[in-house]
């Protein structure tokens, strides 16, 4: 009896903490990964995605990034200036993450709740068939609490987009340019956490050391928003309020430590969204594939499925 | 010695005290509403205490209320809304309704820039300290004007920073900052899965004190409150269970279904939060002098300073 109420309070605890973990996913088969955000450093932010597209290309995959917005509201340079550095800091942010390129669409940086969604859909549309990409990434459109006009929109025509690039009846214009239709076999999105319950995450992507050294390096890499010389001083001014001190920070100049900071908040993130999957470094998404909410049916397909003989 | 002790205590107020209040900032709060009664039902009793505390409250209204009646044309139905909402905000104490004057129940149409852009200035020349705004994350409310509302009006985090609308700053309007959002719920409690997570939090605010307020506040929306209790009556007998309370439509039933309607939500919610009267937001932001947190990432690598020789 007693050892059937202890396995009972044990198998409890292991199964409380195992409705708190994130499934572990694995990289899906493919080559070409997408990745569709409006702004300049959406793909490393502390609702980005760095240390993924590391992983990704790192697994052999060629990543391509589509800044949707010109960036002229991020930072303090004036519209076009920012604009310019923004995107050249852009380049600098994915080589450090592998990626290939930078497609830039240079919609009106806020100002993307009223334009006309289909235009924005059919240049997604465009670049699915022409990357031909295996996984989309970008942002989950059904995210709360998401004040971002440009987040909004451009996760819902990335969707749209998804869904809609494999139809020939879609866009037909496409395939006079001797585009083809294209459908995706994966979806992943973010939610911003900072302003409420923004989404709850399916699965957790693992991250090795290497693959979180370039998140760290990725966002620092975004230095008109991000370098901020005065963290240090202001930093150890309230932590010596409370008596303490942080050892680095005292030992780094005014530069360095803008960059140090920068990298440990994207670690305790990483750490923290691993300790949630159980593994040292992680980051959590929405996971979309056409079965996902179907396990039977991928099953099915999996038991089932052959190759087709070649013409 | 008394009439010395109050002289020498009114000498100091007027030196030190007065001057003091002066220089700070008018405390303000920007409530925001699709309808001349959303900002009530939703916030009337949190508003009525922060109102107590000293607080001037402006209630931006989107839309103009040319629906809501029975037996009356639309632009009748404005007016009569109208001036039921400004009885209401008076009996409140809210300091002015500035209505924006769209179309209600085609606030869909709007380019959402614009409603922002028109909210945005508006927060810039009251430069609340506190915003409120209908949730536009409250699912299953048929009514969009509050969705649509909802949604420009978070969008003015970003829009009332300096980068945005640079015609304001050129005639002297500069950006504003505000510190606390509450979003509220207009006509029912949140659900469970909806506000409060992560860097935000449920806000529960007990109206025992103002409830009475409140209610004597909306009782002012007599054509909506008219027009509901016929709504009510209607569905009533298409469902074969007519009410003898509102057999007879005049202004005592149309005020006890208006108040009961009040009373319940107020109550619901309440017992949530183990108040006999409440309400509650979704909050973000930080109230005045309270400072963010260290963030985690520099205080697991802090340690104690050195103690000097």
């Amino acid at each position: 009896m007693r050892l059937c109420l202890l396995l009972g309070i044990v198998s409890g605890i292991l199964i409380g903490q195992g409705q708190n973990r994130f499934p572990l996913g694995e990289i899906p088969p493919g080559k070409i990964l997408l990745v569709a955000q409006p702004h300049h450093d959406d793909h490393t932010t502390d609702y980005g995605m760095g240390g993924v597209i590391a992983r990704f290309v790192e697994h052999g995959y060629k990543a391509y990034y589509i800044r949707a917005s010109n960036d002229e509201k991020d930072g303090a340079n004036g519209y076009p200036r920012n604009d310019i550095i923004n995107l050249k800091e852009t380049w600098n942010g994915i080589r450090i993450l592998g990626m290939e390129d930078v497609i830039s669409l240079n919609w009106r940086n806020d100002f993307m709740n009223p334009i006309p969604l289909n235009e924005l859909r059919e240049q997604l549309i465009f670049l699915i068939r022409k990357y031909r990409p295996d996984v989309v990434l970008g942002h989950n459109p059904w995210e709360h609490y998401q004040k971002n006009p440009d987040h909004r929109n451009v996760a819902r025509a990335l969707v749209e987009a998804y869904w809609l690039a494999g139809y020939d009846t879609v866009h037909p214009e496409h395939f006079k340019l001797g585009m083809k239709p294209h459908a995706a076999g994966h979806f992943y999105g973010k939610g911003r956490l900072d302003w409420g319950l923004g989404q709850i995450s399916n699965v957790a992507l693992e991250l090795n050391d290497s693959q979180v050294r370039k998140k760290e390096r990725a966002i620092a890499a975004h230095r008109n928003v991000y370098h901020n010389p005065g963290a240090r001083r202001a930093m150890q001014a309230r932590l010596a309020a409370m008596g303490m001190h942080v050892p680095e920070l005292d030992a780094a100049n005014d530069d360095d430590a803008s960059d140090l900071i920068l990298h440990w908040w994207m670690n305790w993130i990483s750490r923290d969204i691993g300790g949630k999957a159980g593994v040292a470094y992680a980051e959590d998404l929405y996971y979309m594939d056409p079965q996902y909410h179907l396990p039977g049916l991928k099953a099915y397909i999996d038991a089932n499925a052959r190759k087709a003989p070649s013409e | 010695m008394g009439f010395l002790l109050n002289t020498c205590a009114r000498t100091l107020t007027a030196l030190f005290v007065l001057p003091a209040l002066a220089q700070q900032p008018p405390r303000t709060i920007v409530a925001i509403s699709a309808g001349g009664g959303d900002y009530l039902k939703g916030a009337g009793g949190t508003l009525a205490r922060f109102i107590d505390e000293g607080y001037k409250v402006y209630v931006i209204q989107t839309g103009n209320d040319e629906k809501y009646s029975i037996g009356l044309g639309p632009a009748e139905t404005r007016l009569a809304n109208n001036a039921d909402a400004e009885r209401a905000a008076r009996a409140l104490g809210v300091t002015e309704i500035v209505n924006l004057n769209n179309k209600t129940g085609e606030l869909s149409q709007l380019s959402s820039n614009e409603l922002r852009n028109q909210m945005s200035t508006l927060i810039r020349f009251f430069k609340p300290q506190k915003l409120f705004l209908p949730d536009p994350y409250i699912h299953y409310d048929p009514e969009w004007d509050q969705f649509w509302t909802g949604r420009a009006a978070e969008e003015t985090n970003y829009t009332n920073s300096g980068a945005f609308l640079a015609e304001l700053v050129r005639i002297g309007i500069k950006g504003h900052s505000v510190p606390e959002t509450y979003y509220y719920s207009t006509r029912r409690p949140y659900r469970p899965g909806e506000g409060g997570h992560n860097g935000a939090r449920l806000e529960a605010v007990d109206i025992s004190g103002t409830f009475q307020r409140k209610a004597e506040a909306l009782m002012q929306l007599r054509t909506t409150n008219r027009a509901y209790a016929e709504h009510v009556r209607q569905r009533l007998e298409l469902m074969n269970r007519p009410s003898a309370l509102l057999e007879k439509l005049d202004e005592a039933s149309v005020d006890a279904l208006a108040r009961e309607w009040l009373r319940e939500l107020a109550i619901t919610i309440g017992a949530k939060h183990g108040f006999s009267h409440g309400e509650e937001f979704n909050y973000h932001g930080s109230p005045p002098g309270e400072r963010q947190p260290l963030p985690p990432w520099i205080l697991e690598r802090a340690k104690p300073l050195p103690r000097k020789p």
